[in-house]
């Protein structure tokens, strides 16, 4: 008698329970015919893909979003792409996030008498800001950095209805670094660039791997750079602690405001050591010079990693250098930026590595001083209507002065898709549709356009940003009604003529560079760096943030979901304190601080951070409200706060960091370090039967399993995974990984199937990120020790489990090694319309009491195999990749079979730098680490 | 007295498992019996006696994961004409012309349908006869489920014909 | 199978059900004959053994009658015990003529077997008056009849409960797994137990009624025979609501129906009589009750066959409908042809008629309906009625234009007609677009697919 039988007589025993067993408040589920069935033959349950373009930050990516019974339920980076070429970064993945987010704006919103905003009708808003602009007045209009169709439709706008458009805002506006551009080449862009062939990269306060640009595009380039091989090294300048700095093979910590003194003797050096054209030798001699002595006793850098840098850069055949970031973001800013922008003159990098031909159009934005500007008249009472158009510049600058001034305009227009501080102060709100459901373009670098182009219909009562103004435009009589989408496509028509019909099916056009690398002009730039020594003391450097830029994407739960890589802080605010710090002020993690500069304070929990100088503190952009001095020459917004004062409170306050350690204490964590008592491995083969380094069978109880056909696998190349953490969300969008909330997080349940663990050295000079997902061991601990079968080893490789068997006794998790099993304390299913929408059906979702993990993505593999049947053949290389994998822009994953051994994950497998996770174990996992240092990082 | 109670004990002996089949009965009435569905559509009239192939209608069951309701469109194709005099077209008819739906009733009920992600596609694509799960429908004037549609019969089925039967197959 | 369905003409609806009728009747004869047969052998052979061990002329004398009683002389056992099985693969036969998977050998199979353990149980009875001299030889033919007789027929109720679950029919390649079912074995466990209670109201009736006469004088026997019997029949009375209710919750679902359930409640409720019956027997000195408790159980067993027949219908309702459709077909079919000749006769044009009645739906001459306009398709058909016939028999999409023609179910003489017909209208060129000016009012339609 089974387990069924033996239930079933139960139930027999007790009339009761045979009436329980019949649930009569169970309603007849129903079945709805479609009325006309979709004309383009979509079949139900079918993906299909809609390329479109990524719109969380200036970057603009393109992305392939895959649509489900008119939903889109993932986005994937578009394949071909010339800017990020199928990757997708963290905040893009968590773009569906954004669209199916429940703070949506849903519909407009007007100030009734009570002065609260109350819901109303399109009809009703539409007229009241005709009206407004009837009424006269310096009308204005405020918006983020637009660029394409958007753009060109907004000077129409202001051109006919008179509203003067202001200099866009964006708090990273890179105004130094375009400003020096201006200056020394006459072109005010943001060049992109291209380390693909260069043999050395120096970067000075730029974090190309998770704001600055377009990291997506940097870290694509830079896996090309590692395949090519040969020599490679990588300076990174900073004052605080950045991914990218721990990523760079080198990692010099200058005292914040002090790069310019780097930069200055690099200058120097490299006019001694390489030829220089006259201009440039002419504009050198104008540099105050500064010795390696004084650098290094300004700067706190060591001497010879000065001089290393130095003589590197000189002897470089095709250097890359750039400064950005926090490093030209304080009043020394713009001499950064200048320096640097000679120093790429004098290393000849200006169409080489710095392409300004791709450059990224930042003419319409403008800069704090233009904010300013805004300011005083608005305080002056000159600002008849104020449009604020998809921008929050309350919030971003976070200072009193701006928020108060802006009571001050007349009559206030918000325009966004989600609420926020700006919003909050209008008197309109107009409801944005989300870029899934709009029409439009965007132009991430000259020459390329992406098509914005709808995968569903609006989910709310709202218009896209081209619609609005258009309406508004009708509403005022200054254009014939007519919708966006016409106007993007006649715009195209003109542009691309009978191109344009397929720049829809392709996504984007690209257009090739147009304009060479400038010459370098005559300029005089006062530097005064070396004036006045740079004020000591406690310094507070505000950093962006990998996981919500400029603090935009702060209120996605799925990005609060995912630990930021350098604390593993989830939820919360913190300031991260380096270690001697931390000591000198006697807290530990979670003890809480109190932070004051002028009249601003915070109180934050303490996260160590470790790498991070003395006396530095550092929160992340969003994390917490700083107010953005900014720097009266740039007119760049201001990273430093200076004159800081530091008390700890006594209170400790729980904080959500997910990581246990900072170290692996020589168990072996990372790939490559085998702990001290267990020798390196040699001869084993593993599973599949064939010998593959460092694995043991002779170790197992269990007879080899064997594979039939397929053996997936993973391989991850330590060298190129960046700790982005663009898996994780990627992920966690595919496989519908549960968010279990900030509560849970302090439990340490979190749920993501991914795990990037930092390991620091223990001076904090170098870190590993270790990605980690479920090992799908041959040898799988978690497999005998469940009581139902529900985890089992299946013919594939694959480390099943069937969460419908799973009755969550959690022994599997309790055996994982790797602590690669999530349990679902409770259900986590139930969410608030519309994230309940967010759900890809391919995947069923875990409810409560079971436990879940990564599966490679079976479904995925599921789908080629029905592919690959059609075809009346079996899955070849090529046909499926995991989520993780197709996102990573640093190309850093492989999937594949590891049984064919044309594979790449094969070829990876068997590279000499080729590892395994706890090999002394014997558990023989299938995800394979190519070790660290492929030789190259000099 | 005890001949009371002997009575007594003896009639509360056999009326509790005669009320534990009656509700049984009630069990099978409220869940199991195939349901009425807001149009009287028959199966036998259309494959039957017309032996319209189940993919006509059906369409997608080659396709795709489920075989799909035929949309209201396909039906109105005939209908428009055919017999438009009987009731149940009339009801057809007005539906299409107030633009809803036909609410059908699922007659297929699944416990744990979120975690079974069966493909009409494939099993069809097999050479699987629409019969073989959904019995006689030539023969049914109200549909009702054939099979019990739970795991066991599944996998006796798979095991009999040599399909996969990896627990992954259907669950993920 | 296909032998059958060869030589069987599918039966009509008026058919199956006196088919069904059929079973229960040969079910109601058969199964208490032999529940009895083995109720009263087993009773017998455990009093004779008690008797052996601790002779008690009681036991003894109720043993022999329990044997004759229930094993009685060849003719009952071949007319009650043989003859009813033979019947019953006629009667499936029929019913489940051309039927996928349909497990009659499973029927066949095991009836030698029970004939062979009711030859047995016969030699055991013959066996009976020397048994002092040979008693191991006796009890060994008893033990032995008993097991091969019910093992083989728990295996024909298998076959025969199995019928219910079409389902898994497919699945019954060897013995085991069609043994091995849980509603099988409640069944037969409802059987044996109703067979042993049956045995206890049978020493009530014969022994008491009809040997009533000269058994008077020994009262102490009388007595005896009253309480063993009622004390028998009650105890194994109570066991058959649980039985019942295990059979009743394995069955599938599709073998139900309400009256089914309400068979099933039926069973037990009569049951309880039954036992009401046993109880006041047991009181009451007189040996009463016996008549009553007989007849009450072979109603019971009326009403269980009646259960599992109804449920066999219900299960395989949708193959019914198909062979009656399918007779139904035949028998039109041949009114057809009469039809046609008469109209032939009568010199009405069984063609024209047709096309107004069932083509007009869906085709006029030259324009489109739901079909194509006759006049464009009909010209690769000139002057080859049977290609048009056929197509008309069995059609097949062509045209991904139009949805494709459903099979009009015309016999194949109408069709013939009505091709005939068509092709006459192409042929004859001036009358193009005559149907036209003789479009159908609806009064037509409708008598033509009355005539159809």
């Amino acid at each position: 008698m089974d387990r069924r039988d033996f239930l079933r007589w139960v139930g027999v025993a007790s009339g009761a329970s045979v009436l329980a067993g019949c649930d009569l408040n169970r309603k007849s589920e129903k079945l709805i015919p479609y009325l006309v069935p979709p004309e383009d033959g979509l079949i139900p349950g079918e993906a299909t893909f809609v390329a479109t373009s990524c719109t969380e930050c200036p970057a603009n990516c393109g992305v392939n979003a895959r649509v489900r019974d008119a939903r889109p339920v993932k986005l994937e980076g578009l394949a071909g792409h010339p800017v990020n070429d199928g990757a997708l970064c963290i905040r893009g993945q968590a773009g569906l996030n954004h669209l199916y987010s429940v703070d949506r704006i849903r519909q407009p919103l007007m100030k009734d008498a009570a002065g609260t905003l109350a819901p109303a009708t399109w009809e009703q808003a539409l007229p009241r800001i005709a009206s407004a602009i009837e009424a006269g007045g310096e009308h204005a209009l405020l918006s983020g950095r637009t660029s394409g169709s958007l753009a060109a439709l907004m000077d129409e706008f202001s051109a006919r209805t008179g509203v003067r458009r202001l200099p866009e805002f964006e708090l990273f506006s890179y105004a130094a670094v375009r400003e020096a551009n201006r200056a020394l080449f006459g072109v005010a862009v943001v060049p992109s660039l291209s380390p693909d062939d260069a043999d050395l990269v120096v970067t000075v306060g730029a974090d190309v791997l998770e704001t600055y640009g377009n990291p997506v595009a940097f870290s694509r380039a830079l896996a090309r750079r590692r395949d090519k091989g040969g020599r490679f090294a990588w300076y990174h300048v900073e004052p605080h602690a950045s991914l990218t700095g721990f990523k760079a093979s080198h990692r010099l910590v200058a005292r914040p405001g002090t790069e310019a003194h780097v930069l200055s003797f690099l200058l120097h050096y490299v006019a001694n050591h390489r030829p220089l054209d006259a201009r440039t030798a002419a504009h050198v001699s104008r540099v105050p010079v500064v010795t390696a002595e004084r650098a290094s006793e300004i700067t706190g850098i060591a001497r010879e990693s000065l001089d290393h840098m130095a003589e590197a850069l000189a002897r470089a055949s095709n250097p890359l250098l750039v400064a950005g970031g926090v490093s030209v973001a304080h009043d020394g800013g713009l001499d950064v930026a200048h320096l640097a922008a000679l120093i790429q003159a004098a290393c000849g990098m200006p169409g080489r590595t710095v392409d300004f031909a791709r450059a990224t159009d930042y003419s319409r934005v403008g800069s704090m001083a233009d904010m300013d500007r805004l300011a005083q008249r608005l305080e002056a009472g000159r600002v008849g209507m104020l449009m604020l158009f998809r921008v929050d510049p309350v919030a971003r600058m976070s200072d009193e002065r701006f928020a108060k001034a802006l009571g001050r305009a007349a009559f206030l227009v918000g325009v966004g898709d989600m609420m926020n501080a700006t919003l909050e102060r209008c008197d309109v709100v107009l409801p944005l549709s989300h870029a899934m459901e709009s029409w439009g373009d965007a132009e991430p670098v000259a020459g390329v356009l992406n098509v914005v182009q709808p995968a569903m219909t609006p989910l709310f009562d709202t218009l896209s940003d081209g619609d609005v103004l258009l309406r508004i435009m009708a509403e005022a009589g200054a254009a014939p009604q007519t919708s966006y989408q016409q106007y993007v496509a006649d715009r195209w028509a003109r542009e691309y003529g009978p191109g344009a019909g397929d720049l829809v099916k392709k996504g984007y056009v690209d257009r090739g560079a147009t304009a060479g690398a400038p010459a370098l002009r005559e300029a005089d730039h006062r530097f005064g760096f070396n004036a006045a020594a740079p004020a000591g003391g406690p310094v507070l450097v505000v950093a962006p943030s990998l996981r919500w830029y400029d603090g935009r994407g702060e209120s996605l739960e799925l990005l609060r979901e995912i630990p930021d890589p350098l604390s593993t802080v989830t939820w919360d605010a913190w300031v991260s304190v380096g270690s001697e710090t931390a000591a000198s002020l006697g807290v530990r993690d979670e003890d809480e601080l109190e932070l004051r500069a002028g009249g601003w304070a915070a109180r934050l929990p303490v996260r160590r951070q470790p790498g991070l100088a003395r006396d530095v503190f550092m929160v992340q952009r969003g994390v917490v409200a700083v107010p953005a001095g900014w720097s009266r020459v740039s007119g760049e917004g201001s990273a430093l706060v200076a004159d800081l004062t530091v008390q700890p409170t006594g209170r400790r306050v729980r904080t959500t960091i997910v990581s246990g350690s900072f170290t692996e204490d020589g168990r072996g964590a990372v790939p490559g370090r085998h702990p001290a008592h267990f020798g390196p491995l040699a001869g084993m083969t593993h599973g599949g039967g064939e010998a593959v380094h460092g694995s043991r069978e002779d170790v197992s109880f269990y007879p080899a399993p064997n594979y039939p056909k397929y053996r997936w696998a993973m391989a991850i190349d330590m060298d190129k995974c960046t700790g982005c953490s663009a898996c994780i969300v990627a992920c966690s969008v595919e496989n519908n990984v549960p968010m279990s909330g900030r509560e849970q997080h302090l439990r340490g349940r979190e749920m993501q199937w991914i795990r990037i663990e930092p390991y620091y050295a223990p001076d904090g000079s170098a870190a590993d990120f270790v990605p980690t997902m479920c090992q799908h061991c041959d040898y799988a601990p978690c497999e005998p020790v469940c009581p139902v079968y529900a985890t089992y080893h299946n013919d594939e490789g694959l480390n099943a489990q069937v969460y419908n068997r799973c009755v969550g006794t959690r022994y599997c998790g309790n055996n994982c090694p790797y602590k690669q099993r999530r349990f679902n304390f409770f259900d986590f299913r139930e969410r608030r319309h519309p994230l309940t929408l967010m759900v890809n059906p391919d995947v069923s979702q875990r409810g409560k009491g079971v436990m879940e993990k990564c599966t490679f993505c079976v479904q995925r593999i599921r789908k080629a195999r029905d592919v690959a049947k059609d075809e009346k053949r079996d899955i070849r290389e090529g046909d499926v990749t995991t989520a993780c994998a197709q996102s990573c822009p640093g190309n850093a994953i492989v999937f594949g079979n590891l049984l064919d051994e044309n594979s790449q994950v094969y070829q990876w497998a068997h590279d000499p730098r080729s590892t395994r996770l706890l090999e002394e174990l014997g558990t023989s996992p299938a995800v394979f680490y190519l070790k660290k240092g492929n030789g190259h990082d000099a | 007295m005890a001949r009371r109670v002997i009575s007594a004990a003896i009639f509360g002996y056999f009326a509790l498992f005669a009320v534990l089949i009656l509700l049984l009965g009630f069990r099978w009435h409220t869940h199991r019996k195939a349901p009425d569905q807001p149009i009287a559509f028959s199966h036998e009239i259309h494959v039957g006696k017309l032996n319209l192939q189940c993919l006509f209608c059906h369409e997608d069951a080659d396709k795709a994961m489920t075989a799909g309701v035929p949309s209201m469109k396909k039906c109105m194709d005939c209908h428009v004409a055919v017999k438009t005099e009987t009731a149940g077209v009339q009801q057809l008819t007005e539906y299409w012309n107030n633009k809803e739906p036909v609410p059908w009733n699922r007659v297929h009920r699944i416990r744990i349908r979120e975690h079974v992600h069966f493909s009409h596609k494939r099993h069809v694509s097999a050479g699987v006869a629409c019969e073989q799960c959904h019995g006689q429908l030539a023969a049914m004037p109200r549909v009702r489920q054939v099979s019990s549609l739970k795991m066991g019969w599944c996998v006796s089925c798979h095991t009999e014909n040599n399909a996969p039967t990896d627990c992954l197959i259907c669950h993920r | 199978m296909d032998f059958l369905s060869q030589h069987i003409i599918p039966p009509t609806a008026t058919h199956l059900q006196l088919l069904e009728f059929l079973a229960v009747v040969t079910y109601t004869i058969h199964l208490p004959y032999i529940a009895l047969v083995i109720g009263s052998a087993a009773v017998a052979m455990w009093l004779t053994f008690s008797d052996h061990e601790m002779p008690n002329p009681l036991f003894a004398r109720l043993a022999g009658d329990l044997i004759g009683i229930g094993l009685g002389s060849g003719l009952p056992m071949l007319v009650l015990g043989v003859l009813p099985m033979m019947v019953l693969p006629f009667i499936y036969g029929q019913w489940f003529v051309g039927a996928p998977h349909f497990p009659l050998k499973y029927i066949v199979l095991p009836i030698p077997g029970v004939i062979l353990g009711l030859a047995l149980l016969g030699l055991y009875r013959r066996s009976f008056r020397g048994r002092a001299a040979r008693f191991h030889l006796h009890m060994a033919l008893g033990t032995g009849g008993l097991l091969v007789l019910m093992g083989s027929y728990f295996a024909l109720m298998s076959a025969i409960i199995r019928l219910q679950d079409p389902e898994k029919w497919f699945r019954l390649k060897n013995v085991v797994i069609l043994l091995l079912n849980w509603n099988v074995i409640w069944k037969f466990l409802l059987f044996v137990h109703l067979g042993f209670a049956l045995t206890g109201a049978a020493i009530l009736f014969f022994v008491l009624r009809w040997r009533g006469r000269e058994s008077v004088t020994d009262a102490e026997y009388a007595a005896f025979a009253r309480r063993f019997g009622a004390g028998l029949g009650l105890a194994f009375c109570f066991a058959v609501p649980v039985f019942n209710l295990f059979y009743v919750f394995t069955s599938p679902d599709v073998v139900f129906d309400s009256t089914v359930y309400l068979l099933g409640a039926a069973v037990t409720v009569l049951t309880m009589i039954i036992a009401y019956a046993f109880v006041a027997a047991l009181r009451s000195g007189q040996p009463r009750f016996g008549a009553t408790t007989f007849s009450l159980f072979i109603l019971v067993f009326v009403l269980s066959s009646t259960f599992d027949v109804r449920s066999m219908a219900n299960a395989n309702r949708e193959h019914a409908r198909l062979i009656e459709t399918k007779a139904e077909s035949e028998r039109l079919e041949r009114e057809a042809e009469i039809e046609a000749a008469m109209a032939a006769s009568a010199g009405r044009n069984l063609g024209e008629e047709t096309f107004n009645g069932v083509c007009m739906q869906c085709h006029r001459m030259n324009d489109r309906l739901v079909g194509p306009p006759l006049a464009t398709v009909l010209t690769k058909y000139a002057n080859n009625v049977d290609g048009l016939q056929n197509f008309v028999l069995n059609p097949v999409k062509i045209n991904p234009e139009y949805p494709p023609m459903p099979n009009p179910g015309l016999s194949s003489a109408r069709a013939k007609a009505v091709a005939e017909y068509l092709l006459g209208q192409m042929a004859a060129p001036a009358d193009g677009a005559q149907p036209e000016a003789q479009t159908p009012t609806p009064t037509e339609v409708q008598s033509g697919q009355k005539s159809h």
